[in-house]
């Protein structure tokens, strides 16, 4: 009887090793999960048809966020691309996460509100063709 | 042929011993993968947002003074907020602290034709 009982306690002890070693590779083993980058998709499509009031060189020019894009994109160093640009990081800095607007002339980088993603971050993008242009969305958590 | 008095017994102190070792253990395995792994619980705010998101959108842009009735005309419980940067507006009862929520950027029109950044959060329980 003692020595089936000594066998009982090592078939147990090897059991609990086995859940153990089970338990650990469960910890190393498991994919870490990561956050999926916030969707770029509704954020660039609000942000288009969103309406701004944006002082131009004449007059206040009312238009749409992406019309304002567009147009700063022209002449990216004057008084008219500061303010929108002023206009749309502050709808940008709304957004939960980290978010960047690039307006593309030509597949060249023509026009860019907000910081640029890090070359590790997961980012997801929308783009919008507007006109002759594109503007795109990227987001990523920072 | 021998008698049952003969047969290889484990004491019955060990046995209970080793049982509930191995009980803790396998909880404790059992623990240990509900904290690793991620969870499976089911999204009932996402398709809800999509929804509603969908019945308040008009080319483009939520109405907000649909948001009443389409609240009022769904099944379940459900809140909705929608806040742009000078108005907020909000329809269904209050919702539990532990209920789902999801939110999305929209535009939001406004009375005087002008279309306000904002964004549409929506509680389900």
């Amino acid at each position: 009887m003692v020595a089936r009982g000594i066998s009982t306690a090592a078939d147990t002890v090897l059991a609990v090793s086995l859940v153990a070693a089970a338990a650990t590779a469960l910890v190393v083993l498991a994919p870490v999960a990561t956050p999926a980058p916030p969707d770029a998709g509704p954020a660039l499509d609000a942000l288009a048809v969103t309406t701004a009031t944006v002082n131009a060189a004449a007059s206040p020019v009312r238009a749409s966020l992406a019309t304002h894009l567009v147009a700063a994109a022209n002449l990216p160093r004057g008084s008219y691309a500061r303010a929108v640009r002023t206009a749309v990081s502050a709808r940008l800095d709304s957004l939960p996460g980290r978010a960047e607007i690039l307006v593309l002339n030509d597949a060249s980088r023509a026009f860019a509100v907000g910081p640029t993603p890090p070359p590790d971050a997961d980012v997801s993008a929308a783009s919008l063709p507007v006109g002759n242009a594109t503007v795109v969305l990227r987001r990523w958590w920072a | 042929m021998s008698s049952s008095s003969d047969r290889a017994q484990a004491d019955p102190i060990v046995a209970l011993v080793c049982v509930a070792v191995l009980t803790v253990a396998l909880a404790g395995y059992a623990a240990t993968y509900g904290r690793v792994l991620p969870e499976s619980d089911r999204d009932h705010a996402g398709p809800a947002l999509d929804r509603l998101a969908s019945a308040l959108t008009d080319s483009g842009v939520v109405h907000p003074n649909r948001l009443d009735a389409v609240v009022s005309a769904r099944d379940g419980h459900v809140n909705v907020t929608l806040a742009t940067r000078n108005a907020t507006w909000n329809a269904g009862p209050t919702p539990p602290g532990d209920a789902d929520s999801a939110n999305r950027p929209v535009a939001v029109v406004r009375g005087n034709g002008t279309v306000a950044f904002g964004t549409l959060r929506v509680v389900v329980w």
